[in-house]
C-alpha cells in the first residue's frame, strides 16, 4: 500500500521577540520517522489546545496537515507540544523562516 | 490605627477576597482598609523618595537583597528547574549566561528597590529564579506564571544568548510583577498592555543601570540579544515598525493590527502604549525611571486596573495616577494627557 503524502503548514508566533516563522513541506521532504509522525497525528489526532498555559512570552504553534482527504489543525504552546509531534515540530522549525 | 496594621500583616489579595465574601455591612470596612494600605503605600514611598531612607513598615519583611537561584537546565526542555549553579551572594560562575542572568536580575531588584521601594517580584522578596540554557538554539525567553524565567542560548541568527538583555531579563521579571498587580489578561488589548508594561520597565532596568536620561537612551528593546537577522533590535519605543525588517509594530491606535496570531498580537500591539511611554518621558526629561515610571509603576498596582483592561482605560488610570501624586493641572498630569493624545488612545 502506498503511504499518502501529508502536506504540512506551520507556523511560529510569539516569544518575548514576536517574530512570526512560517513553513511548508511534504510528507515526502521529510525523514520517514517523521513523516510518520504527521500520518499518525492525522489518523489519530491528539489534543489541541494552546490558551491553557500561564505565564508570558512563550511560543504559540500552529500545525495544519491535509492528505488530500483528510485536514487537521493543531494549537500548542510550548508547555502543551505532544511527545510524538515534538521531533516533526523541531524540524519544521529548521525550515521555517520569518514571515 | 488597627486598620493600618490588619493592611500590613495580610496580603491585599487575599483582603480582596475576603471582602468578595463578606457581608454587605463589612465589605465597606474592609474595602476602607484596603485604599487605606493603598495610600500608605504612596506616603511610604513618597517619604523614602524624599529623605532618601528605606521605608520601615511593610508587608513582609524587607531586605533590599535580592534572593537570586540561577539554573543550569542543559539544553532539557523539562519545566522543572536543573542544576542549582548559582546562589544568592555565591561568586561568579565560569559560565557567562549564568552570570549574566544573575547580574540582570540585579540590576532589575535594584530597579524595582530603589525607586519603587518594591522587594522583588511579589513585593514580599519572593525569590527570583533564572532557569538558563533551555533548549537546543531555543530563540526565546518567557516567565512561566508560576516564578521561573527560562533563556534560550538563542540560535545565532535571530537570537543569541537571552540572558545577555538587561532589558529581556528586566522584560520577564516584570511579567511576574504584573501578574502579582494587576494581573493583566494575556490576550488582545489587555495582553498587548502587558507585553508593554514589561517593554517599559524593562528599559527603565537599563537606563537606570547606564545612568541615562531619556534623551541619551536608545529606547530599542532587545538590541544586545539580536542575531544578524533581527538587527538591530527587536522593537523600538521612540519609532515602533522600525526596529528590523520584520517589525510591524503599530504607533498609535488608528494602525492598531487585528490579527489571531500571538494571541491577538500582543507583542504587536504594545508598540501604542510603548510609543506613548516614550512621549511621555522625553516631554519630561530628565531620567525617565522618576515621574514617568512613578505613573506608570502606580498604575499598574491602582485597584481600578482590571486584568481585561483596554489601552484607554489604563491611559485613564496613569491620568489619575499623575494628577493625584503631581496635582491636577501639574506638568506631569498635561504630559501624560498629551502623551496618550499622541499615539490617538482617548484618555479621561
Amino acid at each position: 500500500m502506498a503511504t499518502q503524502r501529508v502536506h504540512i503548514r506551520y507556523r511560529r508566533s510569539g516569544g518575548f521577540a514576536g517574530i512570526e516563522l512560517a513553513a511548508e513541506a511534504g510528507s515526502d521532504e521529510l525523514p520517514d520517522e517523521q513523516a510518520d509522525a504527521a500520518r499518525s497525528l492525522l489518523a489519530a489526532p491528539p489534543g489541541s489546545s494552546a490558551s491553557g498555559a500561564p505565564g508570558a512570552d512563550r511560543f504559540n504553534y500552529e500545525l495544519h496537515l491535509d492528505d488530500g482527504t483528510h485536514q487537521q489543525t493543531f494549537h500548542w504552546t510550548d508547555a502543551d507540544v505532544p511527545e510524538q509531534a515534538r521531533s516533526l515540530m523541531s524540524s519544521l522549525n529548521r525550515l521555517a523562516h520569518p514571515v | 490605627m488597627s486598620r493600618h496594621s490588619l493592611a500590613c500583616i495580610l496580603p491585599p489579595d487575599l483582603l480582596v477576597r475576603i471582602a468578595q465574601e463578606a457581608p454587605l455591612e463589612q465589605r465597606a470596612a474592609i474595602t476602607q482598609t484596603l485604599e487605606l494600605d493603598h495610600s500608605f503605600r504612596l506616603v511610604r514611598a513618597e517619604l523614602a523618595a524624599r529623605q532618601g531612607v528605606r521605608p520601615t513598615m511593610r508587608v513582609g519583611a524587607p531586605t533590599g537583597t535580592p534572593r537570586r537561584f540561577i539554573y543550569d537546565q542543559a539544553h532539557s526542555t523539562s519545566p522543572a528547574p536543573g542544576t542549582l549553579v548559582r546562589a544568592e551572594g555565591q561568586p561568579p560562575a565560569s559560565d557567562n549566561s549564568i552570570n549574566q542572568a544573575y547580574d540582570n536580575f540585579g540590576y532589575t531588584y535594584s530597579l524595582y528597590w530603589d525607586v519603587f521601594h518594591r522587594d522583588s517580584i511579589d513585593d514580599e522578596g519572593m525569590a527570583i529564579n533564572g532557569l538558563v540554557h533551555y533548549g537546543t538554539d531555543y530563540d526565546n525567553a518567557f516567565w512561566d506564571g508560576a516564578g521561573h524565567m527560562f533563556f534560550g542560548d538563542g540560535d545565532g541568527q535571530l537570537l543569541t544568548d537571552t540572558t545577555k538583555g538587561t532589558d529581556v531579563v528586566g522584560h520577564e521579571l516584570t511579567h511576574g510583577v504584573t501578574q502579582n498587580e494587576a494581573n493583566l489578561t494575556y490576550s488582545a488589548q489587555s495582553g498587548a498592555l502587558n507585553e508593554s508594561i514589561s517593554d517599559v520597565f524593562g528599559s527603565l532596568v537599563k537606563q537606570y543601570h547606564l545612568g541615562q536620561t531619556a534623551d541619551k537612551a536608545d529606547w530599542l528593546i532587545g538590541a544586545d540579544i539580536v542575531g544578524p537577522q533581527l538587527a538591530p533590535a527587536l522593537r523600538s519605543m521612540k519609532a515602533p515598525g522600525t526596529a528590523n525588517k520584520y517589525d510591524n509594530q503599530p504607533a498609535d491606535m488608528d494602525h492598531y493590527v487585528q490579527t489571531t496570531s500571538d494571541n491577538g498580537g500582543v507583542h504587536t500591539n504594545s508598540g501604542i502604549p510603548n510609543h506613548a511611554f516614550y512621549v511621555l518621558a522625553t516631554t519630561l526629561g530628565g531620567n525617565a525611571w522618576k515621574a514617568p515610571g512613578q505613573i506608570w509603576y502606580d498604575a499598574l498596582g491602582d485597584s481600578r486596573l482590571k486584568p481585561n483592561a483596554t489601552f484607554a482605560r489604563f491611559a485613564g488610570i496613569t491620568l489619575r495616577q499623575a494628577r493625584l501624586r503631581y496635582g491636577r493641572t501639574s506638568p506631569e498630569a498635561d504630559a501624560v494627557k498629551a502623551a496618550w493624545e499622541a499615539v490617538k488612545v482617548k484618555v479621561r
